[in-house]
């Protein structure tokens, strides 16, 4: 009977969550019919793109005889990042989505409340890997021309897979939420610890990657020279146990590909169901215990300006959240460390090729493309505010007034983050004086523009969050946009610095650059400022 | 004080009016009540006036200030307190209320006074140097009090103050409404409690569907007796409704009551026309019945709290 009653409580919850997931998907106008048309051909155009490339990749290793190792560094690359990833994805829904407070009042267990979730999430996670492998594995058996036994084994390595990585996922989102119940309120801790993981992290992995390149050129050896296929073929032993999981298929080093590739996925599984079983509704309640609790700080009566004020509000709304503050400042602080090794990587590999006048024309796209990653921040200006939208259109300030307040935030932000990455981009030697005022001169323009223009999408159809906390937690078509903009004129103004630059000289190309930059920069800011009261009276906060 | 011309809102995307034809006057001095059912426009009247929402025609004066020419005016002579009290949960207690008073230009010394005696009055010196994250419903709801009268606003509106408060907390800002009028201020508020807007206010206007009933002027003591009546008279969807539920006597009362608001305006009141109710349906009027109002829900179970254990 209580099975009976448990199932029933798992099909009500699996089906809310698929309805809270799915609300926004309409066929019943033309609007969302069309909607999810184009979503459809976009989705068929990116798996037409990454079959001819994986198409083209798997027929480069099997030239060289090396068509295995190309299963393994795939499925183990795959496997971490959705691992990663998933992380993430999990502690969202078990202990963010909102309802944790509601469904703990229902007559339901914790443990059908956690399978719901991680059942809904699973089932996703199961048809991303699907997605994703499925295609490469039937193109990979294809190309090489493998049994009809790979086939075969093609569910077997997927199903593993799915079963490592959303274990995997499990078993670190729980002492993640842990810690972060641990930290909360430790707001200066909190973002220099992110930002030094960041930062570390990301120049691992440039360094690994600049120091591979380096080796393959003074060694004047191709990627798929046999020293280099050696090394990788060695190193991909250790990639549990998804390298395991790929010999599985190939029926390769059975005895020992066998045991791991079933062993590990199972004894995470253990793992994960004792540590739930112990931790889980522990540190969901703790969670919804002090999300309401709240930290004193004593504080003097200063008069400021409105100016001041609204500056000093919207710096602590984004400093004193846990999200915003590793999305925005953790993310800004390490990005001149992020921009000077990136700008390394490409003038290592680049400036042999083309000349000199790379390395300016690369700080520049590099550092644009950095900037229109946060700026796209800027494009929650006002959904972030939610409920208390009213004060903006309650106070007694000018919205030109409001808005400059934040922009200028954003500025102080994004702007610290030009200089500093033009400052390390100099001090790397890898620009001139003058060089290092005209890039900086060219960021700072774009910079200005697409902060104005952040703001301005979102100023002209806020997306105002819903929900328990009320944050802005995942990207909205807001910031999607503005990242987009942002990263094309990236794109296009650092093809266009190299391009330019070759043909016409750089002088010339920076000039016409520097030209560009002003012109959008002038342009948006008029878009932006002009017009705002009107903009802004249209703007009706949720009843 | 508050001066509301043929008033006019319609949401995007819907056909009906939100609020329509609402012409309204608030003297200084004047404790002023809003009643109506949920959904009658008294939350979108209130955005209106405080400039949250635009409004499709119609004027809004605030102490001589057209809310639309002239805002900055009009909106630093109101003070407003919202029904879901949402304030920047961010902030400490004394942060939120100094960011207020910066944007009302309120002096140190004033600024100083007041949170002190504000504090004091609502019992929330404990707190204030707490983040607000972490106070509960009627704490939010008393640092958005002490925010919204910080700079003395000449007109202090509230949408519901006194939902989910505890008895001591609604004696405490009842003490301060009439204070604030006390020293000639204005205090324009909506609620649910019928009898506390009788005993508090000087005139009281019910809205129903968007639409002005009537203002009632509560210094006469009959329409202090009969405002409940009056009320449900204008609100219920018919006249059998109201009879069910409440006998002959009101029954006559209703008939009354919804009499004159289908064709004489009141004094001091535009009336706007109120739609013929529709016939009764069997099912509405068995709502109503006693039976069924007094039934009690089962008491919700709780499996899941053994989980805990």
């Amino acid at each position: 009977m209580r099975d009976v009653h448990s199932n029933h409580a798992v099909k009500a919850l699996v089906k809310l969550e698929l309805n809270s997931r799915f609300a926004d998907v309409r066929l019943n106008t033309v609007g969302g019919v069309l909607k999810a048309l184009f979503g459809l051909i976009a989705i068929a155009a990116i798996y037409y793109l990454y079959v001819t490339i994986a198409e083209s990749i798997i027929l480069s290793f099997y030239v060289y005889n090396r068509e295995s190792l190309f299963l393994k560094l795939a499925m183990s690359i795959i496997g971490y990042v959705f691992a990663i990833a998933g992380i993430s994805s999990i502690v969202k829904s078990l202990f963010f989505s909102g309802d944790n407070e509601l469904l703990v009042r229902f007559p339901v267990k914790v443990m059908d409340v956690f399978t719901s979730k991680v059942l809904v999430q699973g089932v996703f996670t199961f048809v991303y890997i699907t997605a994703i492998l499925l295609p490469l594995m039937i193109v990979y058996g294809r190309v090489t021309k493998a049994p009809v036994s790979f086939y075969g084994m093609i569910p077997v390595g997927i199903i593993l897979t799915w079963l490592t990585v959303f274990g995997v996922s499990i078993l670190f989102a729980i002492p993640f939420m842990r810690i972060k119940t641990l930290v909360k309120d430790k707001y200066i801790l909190t973002l220099i610890f992110s930002t030094v993981v960041i930062a570390a992290l990301f120049a691992i992995y440039m360094i690994v990657v600049k120091e591979l390149m380096k080796f393959m050129q003074t060694k004047g050896v191709s990627f798929f020279s046999d020293g280099m296929m050696g090394g990788i073929f060695t190193a991909s032993k250790y990639f549990y146990p998804f390298a395991q999981i790929s010999e599985l298929m190939e029926f390769d080093n059975l005895i020992l590909s066998a045991p791991i590739a079933i062993c590990v996925p199972v004894l995470i599984a253990v793992i994960d169901f004792l540590m739930v079983k112990k931790y889980y509704l522990k540190i969901m309640l703790r969670n919804l215990e002090i999300e309401g609790s709240s930290f004193s700080k004593v504080s003097n009566d200063v008069v400021r300006p409105h100016f001041g004020s609204l500056l000093k509000k919207d710096f602590l709304e984004i400093f004193r959240s846990f999200n915003y503050s590793f999305q925005y400042l953790a993310m800004s602080l390490s990005a001149p460390i992020m921009a000077y090794f990136s700008t390394d990587l490409a003038v290592t590999i680049g400036q042999d090729k083309i000349g000199a006048v790379v390395a300016p024309a690369l700080a520049i796209m590099v550092i644009l493309l950095f900037v229109s990653i946060l700026v796209s921040f800027a494009a929650t200006t006002v959904s972030r505010e939610g409920d208390t939208f009213y004060m903006t259109k309650l106070s007694p300030v000018p919205y030109n007034l409001q808005i400059l307040a934040k922009f200028t935030l954003y500025m102080i932000v994004s702007g610290s983050i030009v200089i500093l990455s033009c400052l390390a981009i100099f001090l790397g030697g890898f620009v001139d004086v003058k060089t290092f005022f005209i890039v900086l001169a060219i960021c700072l323009m774009f910079a200005v523009g697409e902060t104005c223009m952040a703001i301005k999408i979102d100023l002209t159809k806020p997306r105002f969050p819903v929900g328990e906390g009320k944050e802005m937690t995942g990207g909205s078509v807001n910031v999607f946009a503005s990242l987009l903009i942002g990263l094309i004129l990236a794109v296009v103004g650092g093809i266009w610095a190299i391009a330019g630059g070759y043909i016409f000289g750089a002088e010339f190309a920076f000039l016409i650059l520097l030209a560009v930059a002003f012109v959008y920069c002038l342009g948006s800011c008029l878009w932006c400022f002009i017009g705002l009261k009107k903009a802004y009276a249209k703007i009706s906060p949720a009843r | 004080m508050l001066k509301i011309d043929h008033l006019c809102k319609k949401y995007i995307n819907s056909d009906v009016y939100a609020v329509k034809d609402l012409t309204l006057e608030v003297k200084p001095g004047e404790m002023f009540g809003f009643l109506g059912l949920n959904g009658a426009g008294k939350s979108t009247t209130i955005k209106c006036i405080t400039g949250i929402y635009p409004y499709d025609s119609g004027t809004i004066e605030i102490d001589g200030h057209d809310i639309k020419k002239d805002s900055l005016n009009a909106k630093l002579s109101m003070g407003y307190v919202p029904d879901n009290h949402s304030v920047y949960e961010k902030l400490t207690g004394r942060e939120y209320v100094n960011h207020v008073a910066d944007l009302y230009y309120v002096d140190k010394a004033d600024r100083q006074a007041r949170i002190e005696e504000f504090a004091e009055k609502f019992r929330l010196s404990f707190a204030l140097d707490r983040q607000i994250k972490g106070y509960s419903h009627g704490m939010k709801q008393k640092i958005c009090i002490i925010a919204a009268l910080i700079h003395k606003p000449k007109l202090w509106i509230l949408d519901e103050p006194l939902m989910g408060l505890d008895p001591q907390s609604i004696n405490d800002i009842i003490l301060e409404m009439k204070a604030h009028c006390a020293q000639g201020n204005t205090v324009f508020f909506s609620s649910h409690n019928i009898d506390m807007v009788a005993k508090l206010c000087d005139r009281v206007a019910i809205l129903r569907k968007g639409q002005l009933c009537e203002v009632i002027d509560l210094h006469v003591e009959e329409n202090k007796a009969t405002l409940e009546e009056k009320f449900l008279a204008y609100t219920a969807e018919n006249v059998q409704a109201v009879a069910v539920k409440k006998g002959r006597k009101a029954r006559k009362e209703a008939k009354k009551a919804q009499k004159a608001a289908k064709s004489a305006p009141v004094t001091e009141a535009v009336v706007a026309p109120i739609q013929e109710s529709p016939a009764p349906k069997k099912d509405e009027i068995r709502i109503v019945s006693r039976r069924k109002a007094n039934k009690v829900p089962n008491p919700p179970r709780f499996h899941m709290l053994r989980e805990g254990k």
